[in-house]
């Protein structure tokens, strides 16, 4: 039976949302420890509450407030205060890097081996594509061949770790793993499923202090979804979708609380899910996948129930991100290595409202009422979205391709990284002038 | 029993095949990409819906046959360049094709038989000094009928109306045809990826208009064909052929890579193709990968007529120079440059030292490099024997 909720429900998502309530002194509305301290930002769903953000910008872009040296890698930044993490890739090692956000330099680097471990697909890095992930003084890491750490975040020292697939059958999927990390209650949890055919538990939870398995799942597929938190009926929920498996589990337990399939076509999701509340769920996935807007309600026994209420085929957004706003929603089909289309979907018909070219594949953020787009040639961009259309108001190359990492926005302060560079950008009203 | 053979037929055929001197306007068909292997597709066509692109090289895409009584060939092109608009979304009564346009190398037509395709080729004519293309632009459809759906696989029949442009003649061409649109899947992913149109059709066509007629008094009538069948397959998709996937190759060298090759293979020009891969190789002399597929391209690409052994060593020696003789890739090439050159003791020399260097290496690297070593010491063998 759905129980209710408590009162510690979703507490480690609320603290991550609940940025820190010091403010700037110079009158500022502009948070002055504004956070973001997981993949997607506060709830997950690259979508933000930063304000100020210039119109537009300089021919020459936004003004940078600081570029840095780093190693291949997908892995996003994540900023807590001053400090900003992420990953990259050195010869045969993994390292985590910790820079001063506000300078660029690096506070502290830890390598670790993480030599390939075939069979994997190259032609693109190998390099680490999973997101930190910071929870009070620890910062959590997963490297592309599954090497799992907690390090303390003001030093870099492992506290301890785990080898995920030596120990789990977790998959990397032969490209690497890329799903990030998602903290609940004294808990993180993780995608940890084995290759196709093989047993192993989908996801599994670790006491944060400790490193100690928490819960184990029933087997799901591996895959590099990053899970969000949802609640629903009262109950806070753990949702994925990895391979054709759309899944909510009980974040407490790991058991599933619902699940349903979907045709094989779907199979290669990468994209994170986007829940709707109150209680409906977008997943889109390249490779044929296109968009489905599912329902999650209760039976006549109590039990939930999902409905698949659109499917659309020709928004797929394969490793990308995409933006709500309002009942519409904003991002990148890139219908398996077809044109990329900016464009916007109706939720509530499942019907696109527009579709523009003129973008390389990209990721998108929304804040203060633009969306900001980041596609794959390393092409930024500042427009507004609506559902009649898309106005960009500036467009200025700042990166090299391939540039698949999602932005991170912190205040008006824009992080960016391709293998080469990370950078910190003033999206302010400064960037006007 | 005597046999005429194929050089006394192939001289009759092409006596039917000469120029007519009528002029007329050429369509408006857009020009190729810088790669060659697309062509521009202009902005109100890529506003009107979604572009799928002709895929060149896959199979057959054209034949022209002709027949009589005394004779029958079957000439094909597999490089036909272009592109059909089709709306994003069909909706019901709405036409499935907006717009669409097509070029085909005048020398990448072939029957297979080297003599044919030369005089075929040659002045007297399809001329493809002077009129290397033969092109096609849609002008519009009439007839659509929806023919099923299944899955979602959406299948039409129609008549194509455009105007097929040969030399300097134009022709007005209404062509039934089969469309088919198919969605990527897994299952198709072996054609590549990226949703997928196939258009199918056949029309007659009269040899006199466009311009190839029988010179009169060397026309034998039981071997001189006046109605050329064409025969479409064109398997298109959302995926552009000149789309770039590969992360350590910028977009500006993918495509000079392929207008090198195109103008080798699909235009068999190897004046100007070399002279553009000398100058690819000047701009890329301290790049040893674009060195490398310059020259492994220049020694393997199937179709190439005219191989420059001494341009691709050049390319494939200064790979391994910037490299340090180290990487087993390159000194695949390298080796496969002697190789192709009769050179088989610097060829075994530095396929060997490629095998040595494979550690790391691609698996498709390592089976090359392993399975051209063995080539190598057999040949090398049997030499000595």
């Amino acid at each position: 039976m759905p129980r209710r909720s408590s009162s510690t429900r979703l507490c480690v998502l609320r603290q991550l949302t609940l940025v820190s309530l010091a403010f700037m002194t110079g009158g500022s509305a502009a948070p002055a420890f504004a956070q973001w301290l997981q993949w997607g930002g506060p709830n997950r769903d690259f979508s933000c509450d930063s304000a100020g953000l210039a119109d537009k910008w300089p021919e020459g872009g936004p003004p940078t407030i600081w570029s840095s040296e780093i190693g291949p890698g997908h892995s996003s930044v994540v900023v807590d205060a001053d400090t900003l993490y992420t990953m990259c890739r050195r010869d045969e090692k993994d390292a985590v890097l910790a820079y001063n956000a506000k300078t660029g330099e690096l506070v502290w680097e830890k390598q670790y081996d993480a030599p390939i471990r075939e069979p994997v697909l190259r032609g693109f890095p190998l390099s680490p594509h999973s997101t930190p992930l910071v929870v009070g003084e620890r910062i959590f890491t997963v490297g592309g061949m599954t090497e799992f750490h907690c390090l303390n975040k003001k030093t870099g020292e492992i506290l301890w770790w785990h080898d995920l697939m030596r120990e789990l059958g977790t998959s990397h999927v032969r490209r690497g793993y890329g799903a990030s990390p998602i903290a609940y209650r004294d808990m993180v949890i993780l995608n940890t499923g084995p290759n196709r055919g093989q047993d192993g538990p989908g996801l599994t939870a670790f006491k944060q202090d400790t490193g100690e398995v928490v819960w184990k799942s029933e087997t799901f597929g591996g895959g590099y979804t990053s899970p969000i938190l949802a609640e629903f009926n009262g109950e806070d929920h753990l949702i994925v979708a990895l391979g054709a498996d759309r899944i909510g589990l009980d974040p407490s337990t790991g058991k599933t609380r619902w699940r349903t399939q979907v045709d094989f076509q779907s199979y290669g999701i990468m994209a994170t899910p986007l829940w709707i509340a109150p209680g409906k769920l977008l997943c889109t996935a390249g490779y044929g996948g296109g968009a489905r807007l599912f329902k999650i309600g209760l039976n006549d026994e109590g039990e939930y129930a999902v409905e698949e209420l659109w499917h659309y085929l020709k928004m797929q957004v394969t490793h990308g991100t995409v933006a709500r706003i309002g009942d519409v929603v904003y991002g990148c089909h890139e219908g398996s290595f077809g044109p990329a289309f900016l464009m916007a979907l109706d939720l509530k018909t499942g019907k696109p409202l527009w579709r523009k070219r003129g973008f390389a594949k990209a990721n998108v953020l929304h804040a203060d009422g633009r969306l900001i787009i980041l596609d794959e040639e390393g092409t930024l961009a500042l427009a507004t979205a609506t559902p009649e259309g898309l106005e960009v108001h500036s467009k200025v190359k700042v990166l090299e391709r391939l540039s698949w990492t999602a932005p991170t926005l912190v205040g008006t302060t824009l992080y960016l990284r391709d293998h080469h560079t990370i950078m910190a950008l003033d999206l302010g009203p400064t960037a006007n002038q | 029993m005597t046999h005429s053979g194929p050089s006394h037929t192939l001289i009759v055929v092409l006596a039917v095949l000469l120029t007519c001197a009528t002029a007329g306007a050429l369509s408006e068909v857009p020009p190729r990409s810088a790669g060659g292997q697309a062509l521009v597709i202009p902005e109100k066509h890529l506003e009107a819906g979604e572009v799928y692109h002709v895929t060149p090289g896959r199979g057959t895409q054209l034949m022209w046959h002709g027949e009589t009584p005394l004779m029958r060939m079957t000439t094909t092109c597999n490089r036909v360049v272009g592109y059909f608009v089709a709306p994003f979304d069909i909706e019901q009564g709405q036409t499935p094709l907006l717009a669409g346009a097509f070029r085909l190398p005048v020398a990448s037509l072939s029957a297979g038989i080297a003599q044919y395709d030369a005089q075929l080729h040659g002045p007297q004519a399809l001329n493809k000094a002077a009129y290397p293309e033969i092109t096609f632009r849609m002008t519009g459809v009439t007839d659509v009928e929806p023919t099923g759906e299944e899955s979602t696989r959406q299948s039409y029949t129609l008549e194509l109306v455009g105007e097929l442009a040969v030399k300097d003649k134009t022709v007005a061409l209404q062509i039934p045809m089969q469309l088919t649109f198919q969605p990527f899947t897994w299952g198709t992913m072996q054609l590549g990826m990226g949703d997928k149109l196939i258009l199918r059709g056949r029309c007659e066509v009269k040899l006199a208009d466009i311009g190839l007629v029988p010179q009169q008094g060397r026309s034998n009538p039981d071997m001189s064909f006046q109605v050329g069948e064409f025969d479409f397959y064109l398997l298109c998709s959302t995926m552009s052929p000149e789309r770039n996937l590969y992360p350590d190759i910028t977009h500006e060298q993918y495509r000079q890579q392929l207008r090198f090759v195109t103008l080798l293979r699909d235009f068999d020009d190897p004046e100007k193709g070399y002279e553009f891969g000398r100058t690819f190789m000047h701009e890329s002399w301290d790049d040893a990968k674009a060195l490398n597929r310059l020259a492994w391209a220049a020694l393997t690409e199937d179709g190439i007529k005219t191989r420059d052994l001494a341009f691709a060593l050049k390319a494939a020696q200064r790979a391994s120079e910037l490299t340090g003789s180290k990487d087993a890739d390159i000194l695949n090439t390298l080796a496969r440059a002697y190789y192709e050159r009769g050179e088989l003791d610097p060829a075994l020399k530095w396929q060997r030292q490629a095998a040595e260097h494979l550690e790391g290496a691609d698996p498709q690297v390592t089976g090359q490099v392993r399975s051209a070593l063995k080539r190598y010491e057999a040949r090398v063998k049997k030499s000595q024997e």
